[in-house]
């Protein structure tokens, strides 16, 4: 199975001969076919752990496994998926073209990976298959990156903000959609966002992070039943995760400003 | 919005067709042509009437046509060992700092010597026919299409380029599939600047080495004195240098419809 483990893993960047520390000594785990939510402010490297599981940076020290193996195995084996903030669609190329893309790189689909007119039916995008990207919406775009994310049948599903450009509607129903499809596909699952409640409501599990250096603060174990639904937000269950991620969220920063 | 964006394409492909108001304008100018002639009695040794030019032209069409040919010819294979040259260059120079660092600063003092200078070496060299006016060409041309490609080449999105990374794709995968075709739009502004330039200086070469061609002609009609062939050959040269202009506007607007 795809468990993925981060093992004081440890990332600086060299800004301007200076060497920044973006993440200091982070250890998590994510359990095969979890869904988890990297939350916390800017700078606090959510999105630079992303990367480091997807093989896109290479962690300064400590070590990053994805099912057993080093993130770059994975990656040259497909198991990685990911949907970036924004959609990131090759804009000559119509929704059919860029969900097959992974195809045409990996050289044909992995196993009985999935069809492409399969997952433009999962994203609900039927109809669409001929229309270039600048005709879409902004959230049928990020439904067609979710699609192409999904080709080659990855273990893991990478999602970095995938929904912070869009209006609250949209994004509470893409929500819904991209839960649905997680439990269809069974994936291992990490979001990174920074809104408390899309954190509490997609996640079994919210690590919260704090800024400058990157580090983890604390991991909320979410408790609420699956399949999740609308009406749960409006439980005091909910209010209650809520309030602990943001108890976790800006405690830290009153400890900052005590200290300094 | 699908419609609007049909709506705008199909603006553009009308406004593409419309040879008519270039051709109104064309007519306006000879009409003041004549007027001018006629209205300040310009001797013809200066300025032959409209009507005389095109009598040359009609005279030895086949003459005109066939130095037409020639600098058409020399200027096709200049621009192509121009784009091959330029493309491959910028592709390096994105690649490998070692590469621009040793090897930019040559190219940009071959550019920067003047080609009247270097011309008499250029004719020890290539010899007084094609490979001289290749040459030329070469210089003129392959440094906008350079500098453009490469502005070009590291204009791709970063997430287009972590996107290819994450799929396992090669280094010349996403070149074929992402950097080139982002750097389309650019490798086409500097292509049309690149293609006048090209007639430009197949006709510079042949006043310098003495090839056949549109440049000779008109070299030739001025000092025997052959006035109305001296227009015709002016006119011709100007009309091919519009056209080619066109041609590659026309094919960039193909090629890089997907650009809203």
């Amino acid at each position: 199975m795809t468990e993925i483990l981060i093992d004081h893993v440890v990332k600086d960047f060299t800004i301007d001969r200076r060497s920044v520390r973006a993440i200091d000594d982070i250890s998590l785990t994510f359990p095969s076919g979890s869904f988890s939510a990297l939350i916390g402010p800017s700078g606090c490297g959510k999105s630079t752990l992303l990367r480091l599981v997807a093989d896109i940076l290479a962690p300064t020290a400590g070590t990053i496994r994805v099912g057993g193996l080093p993130p770059g195995e994975a990656r040259l084996r497909h198991e990685i998926g990911f949907v970036f903030q924004d959609a990131s669609l090759l804009p000559w190329r119509t929704v059919l073209e860029n969900i097959q893309l992974p195809l045409e790189v990996a050289g044909g689909p992995i196993g009985d990976g999935p069809r492409p007119e399969n997952l433009i039916r999962l994203v609900g995008l039927s109809g669409f298959e001929n229309a270039k990207p600048a005709q879409l919406s902004g959230g049928m775009q990020q439904r067609v990156s979710i699609a192409r994310a999904l080709t080659l049948r990855p273990k893991v599903l990478l999602l970095d903000e995938p929904f912070g450009a869009l209006d609250e509607i949209t994004r509470q129903r893409m929500n819904m959609e991209l839960l649905r499809i997680w439990q269809e596909t069974g994936t291992t699952a990490i979001l990174v966002t920074h809104t408390i409640g899309e954190a509490v409501f997609m996640a079994d599990r919210v690590h919260v992070l704090a800024a400058h250096p990157g580090r983890l603060v604390t991991s909320i174990e979410v408790d609420l039943p699956r399949p999740r639904e609308l009406a749960m937000l409006q439980t005091p269950a909910f209010n209650h995760f809520e309030n602990a991620v943001r108890a976790a969220l800006f405690g830290d920063e009153l400890k900052a400003v005590s200290v300094g | 919005m699908a419609e609007t964006v049909a709506a705008s394409r199909e603006r553009r492909k009308l406004s593409l067709g419309g040879l008519a108001a270039p051709l109104a304008f064309a007519i306006v100018l000879i009409g003041l042509w004549k007027l001018l002639v006629t209205a300040f009695a310009v001797p013809a040794y200066i300025m032959p009437p409209p009507e005389a030019a095109l009598a040359a032209f009609e005279a030895d069409p086949g003459k005109i046509g066939l130095a037409v040919f020639y600098t058409l010819r020399n200027a096709a294979a200049g621009l192509a060992v121009a784009f091959v040259v330029a493309i491959s260059l910028a592709a390096a120079f994105v690649n490998s700092k070692a590469a621009t660092r040793a090897v930019l600063p040559i190219v940009i003092g071959l550019r920067t010597a003047p080609v009247l200078a270097i011309a008499p070496i250029l004719i020890m060299v290539f010899g007084r026919g094609i490979g001289t006016a290749i040459a030329v060409v070469v210089i003129v041309s392959f440094f906008p299409i350079m500098v453009n490609a490469m502005k070009g080449f590291s204009s791709t999105r970063k997430n287009a380029l972590e996107l290819m990374h994450v799929l396992g794709a090669s280094g010349a995968a996403t070149f074929i599939k992402v950097r080139l075709p982002f750097a389309l739009p650019f490798i086409f502004a500097g292509l049309r600047s690149a293609a006048t330039s090209a007639i430009l200086a197949a006709m510079l070469a042949e006043w310098l080495s003495g090839a056949p061609g549109l440049g000779t002609m008109i070299l030739d009609a001025a000092s025997y004195r052959k006035n109305d062939l001296l227009w015709a050959a002016v006119i011709v040269s100007m009309v091919l240098a519009y056209l080619i202009f066109s041609l590659t506007t026309a094919v960039e607007r193909r090629l890089t419809s997907w650009r809203g």
